[in-house]
């Protein structure tokens, strides 16, 4: 298994078409749901996962092999991703408000319009209002299914520290999903 | 234990302490908690994005980061190969430099001195080549007035 994966790891090096195409295949899709998460905006999810699939080729040489490649993956996804939010209350003008954008916006968004029913809806209109060390944690979990240990190398957090967060998170959602039933 | 201690061990799963369930079981406000945070768990998973295939862009793009990545692996093959290209070079060189000398030139090679119709003191490439051929070297002495000649001889 782990023979198989780092002979893998010398072809995407090697720059086999076939092996590159293989982590497309696998990563490019759970990448860019875990940023339309985070970014709440399909197009520059698209870009930030592009953008995190190319640095990860260009910086495969940095990859430590007791990672797991999927965990490197995420990592440069997230830092994009606080890239990205972290510049948002550059864009105070646009929304008005001097409020970071994760923080005051919560008109629905493109996935939430596009949700399959309410409660999807709902969730991701939560998913919005939570910071995003809390968002990141919960989107790892429970959509792409990592352990504590993987989120916790991730985010750079402790194990604990990425339980706490998770715990918390629920919480607010919890909050800010009854919220939205009130009239 | 607090409510938040335990609710937070067993929400997180792994190894959960008997004193955290032993509260939960005796605190009816964490045990409504509790299943109101495992409701919203299994909403948060059914909001789940379905995936949609990998663009073409997203593909395209990591794959122009190729190239620089092949070129940057193919630096040392390269280097490695002009290297030992030099090297040989300097060994070919070696080896006929002392073949030139009469006494260890293979019987198949022979000193410039030797051919008849090599030019004598003068080793510049155009007499080198026009000894090499001395047919080439009969033709460019054929001037144009020459050349009515050479034809009504033919």
């Amino acid at each position: 298994m782990a023979e198989a994966r780092n002979q893998w790891l010398e072809q995407i090096k090697a720059g086999e078409l076939g092996a590159v195409q293989k982590l497309l295949d696998e990563f490019t899709g759970p990448v860019r749901r875990y940023l339309e998460g985070m970014v709440h905006n399909p197009a520059q999810a698209e870009d930030l996962a592009q953008e995190a699939l190319v640095r990860f080729l260009e910086h495969l040489g940095q990859f430590r092999q007791e990672a797991s490649l999927r965990t490197y993956l995420f990592q440069i996804a997230h830092n994009l991703a606080l890239n990205h939010l972290s510049a948002a209350p550059t864009r105070k003008e646009e929304y008005g408000s001097e409020e970071p954008l994760w923080a005051e916006d919560r008109r629905p968004g493109v996935l939430a319009l596009l949700a399959a029913d309410e409660e999807a809806g709902k969730v991701h209109l939560a998913l919005r209002r939570l910071a995003p060390q809390q968002r990141a944690v919960v989107i790892l979990r429970t959509w792409e299914e990592l352990s504590f240990k993987e989120i916790a190398q991730v985010l750079g957090l402790a194990e604990g520290t990425a339980k706490a967060h998770y715990f918390f998170a629920l919480r607010n959602l919890r909050k800010y999903m009854e919220a939205k039933d009130d009239p | 234990m607090t409510h938040e201690e335990a609710l937070e061990r067993l929400v997180c799963q792994g190894p959960v302490p008997l004193e955290a369930l032993s509260h939960v079981e005796s605190c009816a406000p964490c045990r409504e908690e509790l299943r109101a945070l495992g409701k919203t768990e299994k909403a948060l998973r059914r909001a789940r994005p379905v995936l949609s295939a990998p663009s073409r862009k997203g593909t395209v793009l990591a794959l122009e980061s190729l190239p620089a990545l092949a070129r940057r692996r193919a630096w040392p093959a390269a280097a490695a190969a002009i290297l030992l290209a030099g090297l040989l070079g300097g060994w070919s060189l070696g080896r006929l430099a002392p073949a030139s000398a009469a006494t260890t030139a293979p019987p198949q090679e022979m000193a410039l001195s030797e051919i008849p119709w090599a030019p004598s003191g003068d080793d510049s490439t155009l007499s080198l080549l026009q000894a090499a051929y001395p047919v080439a070297e009969r033709f460019s002495a054929v001037t144009a007035t020459d050349t009515g000649n050479f034809i009504e001889a033919e």
